[in-house]
Order: C-alpha cells, then sequence, then structure tokens
C-alpha cells in the first residue's frame, strides 16, 4: 500500500498523462480533470507540482498542447498528433 | 485507443472486458468472495493470471474510459443538436460549447437538456450584460459631456462680470444658483413658456 512518502514513479505518471486525455482524443482536459484520471491509474497518488511536472515533460517532448480558455481562465489540455501516435491512435 | 503492455486485460475485446467488471461488481456472498478476487478467480479459470493490483489499475481505467466516452458522446450529441437548432451558429461556437459541456460531464455533472437550457439562460444573461454595459457607457459619456459643459460654462462665466457679481454676493448658494438661472438661461424659459420646447419634468 503506498504511503505518503513514497514518491510517484514520474514516467508512469508522465504516460498517464496521455492515457488520459487519450481517452478523448478530440477533447481538451483540464488540468484537475488530468490529476484526477492519472492518479487513479497509478499505485502512488501524484500531487499537483508532479502532475503539473508530468505535463510539462509531454508538453516538452511534443506529445501534449494546450490552449488557454479565455472564459474559465484556464489552459486545457490536449494530444498532438505526436501524442496521438504515441497512444496508437489513428 | 493502444493498449499499454503493462496490462494484458486492456488489449482484450470488448465483451471480454465487460465481463471482468461485471466479475470485479460482483457482490459478496456466501458461495462467491465477490469483488477484485473473485475476477481473479475468473481469470485464473481463463488462463489469464494478472496480480491485484494490474486487475484494480484496469478496473479504475475501465470506469474512467467509460466516463469519457460517455461524456464524449453527450457533448457529440449536443453539439448535433445545437447545429439543427440553430444554424446561425458558427462551427467554432459549437466545439466550444461541445466543449464545454464535455468538461461537465466528465466532472458528473449535468445532462445535455439542461446543458442546453443553461447556455440559453447564459445568453440570455450575457445579453442582460452587454445591454448594461452599453447603458453603463452610456452614463459615463453623459456625465463626462456634463462635466466638460459645466467646466466650459464655468471658464465664460468666470470672465463674465454679471456672474461674478452674484457669486461674490452675500446671497446663499440656493438664491445664487437661481439668479445665475434667471440670468442665464432666461431665453430657454420664454422659449419653454412660448411652447418652443419642452425642458423634461
Amino acid at each position: 500500500m503506498a504511503t505518503k512518502t513514497d514518491k510517484p514513479d514520474m514516467p508512469l505518471l508522465r504516460a498517464k498523462v496521455r492515457e488520459v486525455l487519450a481517452f478523448a482524443p478530440q477533447r481538451k482536459f483540464t488540468e484537475a480533470m488530468i490529476m484526477d484520471g492519472a492518479n487513479r491509474m497509478v499505485p502512488v497518488p501524484a500531487d499537483l507540482a508532479a502532475v503539473r511536472l508530468a505535463i510539462e515533460w509531454n508538453l516538452g517532448s511534443g506529445y501534449v498542447d494546450y490552449v488557454y480558455n479565455r472564459d474559465e481562465d484556464r489552459d486545457e489540455w490536449f494530444l498532438t498528433p505526436r501524442g496521438k501516435a504515441k497512444e496508437g491512435i489513428k | 485507443m493502444k493498449a499499454r503492455s503493462d496490462s494484458k486485460l486492456k488489449t482484450l475485446p470488448e465483451e471480454r472486458q465487460e465481463q471482468i467488471i461485471a466479475w470485479a461488481k460482483t457482490p459478496k456472498s456466501e458461495t462467491c468472495v465477490g469483488g477484485l478476487a473473485y475476477a481473479l478467480e475468473q481469470l485464473a479459470a481463463d488462463g489469464i493470471k494478472v496480480s491485484i493490483s494490474t486487475l484494480s489499475e484496469f478496473v479504475s481505467w475501465w470506469s474512467l474510459r467509460a466516463r469519457y466516452l460517455s461524456a464524449d458522446a453527450r457533448a457529440k450529441q449536443v453539439e448535433e443538436l445545437l447545429k439543427s437548432k440553430d444554424p446561425s451558429m458558427t462551427p467554432e461556437r459549437i466545439r466550444e460549447l461541445g466543449q464545454a459541456l464535455f468538461t461537465m460531464e466528465a466532472l458528473d455533472s449535468g445532462d445535455a437538456e439542461t446543458f442546453v437550457n443553461l447556455e440559453h439562460l447564459k445568453l440570455k444573461q450575457d445579453s442582460a450584460k452587454f445591454k448594461g454595459s452599453l447603458d453603463l457607457a452610456k452614463y459615463k459619456l453623459d456625465r463626462e459631456k456634463f462635466e466638460v459643459e459645466s467646466c466650459k460654462r464655468f471658464l465664460s462665466w468666470f470672465k463674465d462680470a454679471r456672474a461674478r457679481e452674484i457669486a461674490d454676493s452675500g446671497l446663499s448658494n440656493a438664491d445664487k444658483i437661481a439668479r445665475l438661472r434667471e440670468t442665464y438661461f432666461a431665453d430657454v424659459d420664454k422659449l419653454e413658456a412660448e411652447g418652443g420646447i419642452h425642458l423634461p419634468e
């Protein structure tokens, strides 16, 4: 069982970020949706800072991108074509 | 979508996956251990050996995916509805609304009809807000005009000996104002008396 002192498995968390986005590849996801989804699929829950790092890693790798939603004042994330290819989405 | 190599279960056909979920949801009884343990037993009987953590992760993945698929389907349904009901709506706006509904649905709140109603309500509120902002802008403009006009009058009256005389008199402010009005708006009063102009009450 995971404890509070366990560190999140970052490579796994990065993959889970993409996996969440792949559930609806034509849609955009808020940070909260990604965090909630990813944490349901990892043995050690990650905090927001770790999830942000995982998202940013995917951004840096060209797998995800975002748009700023002015109405809601938040970034919304989605898989890039490269990210979709990585997830095996045609 | 590609299933990960860390899960044998995600690569199984959809019906098999549904069967596993049904096993995992089986309640405990006198004859059945129920839950994940029961699903593990059944999988093992089918020759599929996985750890409880793999099974647990699969169940989470499956329910999460089901939620997002459902949210996506509902959003598409509303997009189609909006397309047919409101041809004036741009594809971009429809996509935005579909996206907003997807987010709402994914967060387990609302349904298509409620969303459409909410959106109409929002449009009405937006219209009211817009009208309010126009009124406010008009008020600000009127006020600015009034202030500029007052300053202009002050500057012109300041040079006027009669105005200064009234201002320097020992009359009360109310009487000074009355005298100034009589002096400078005499022509307006006259026109009004003759029915030439109608001042608001």
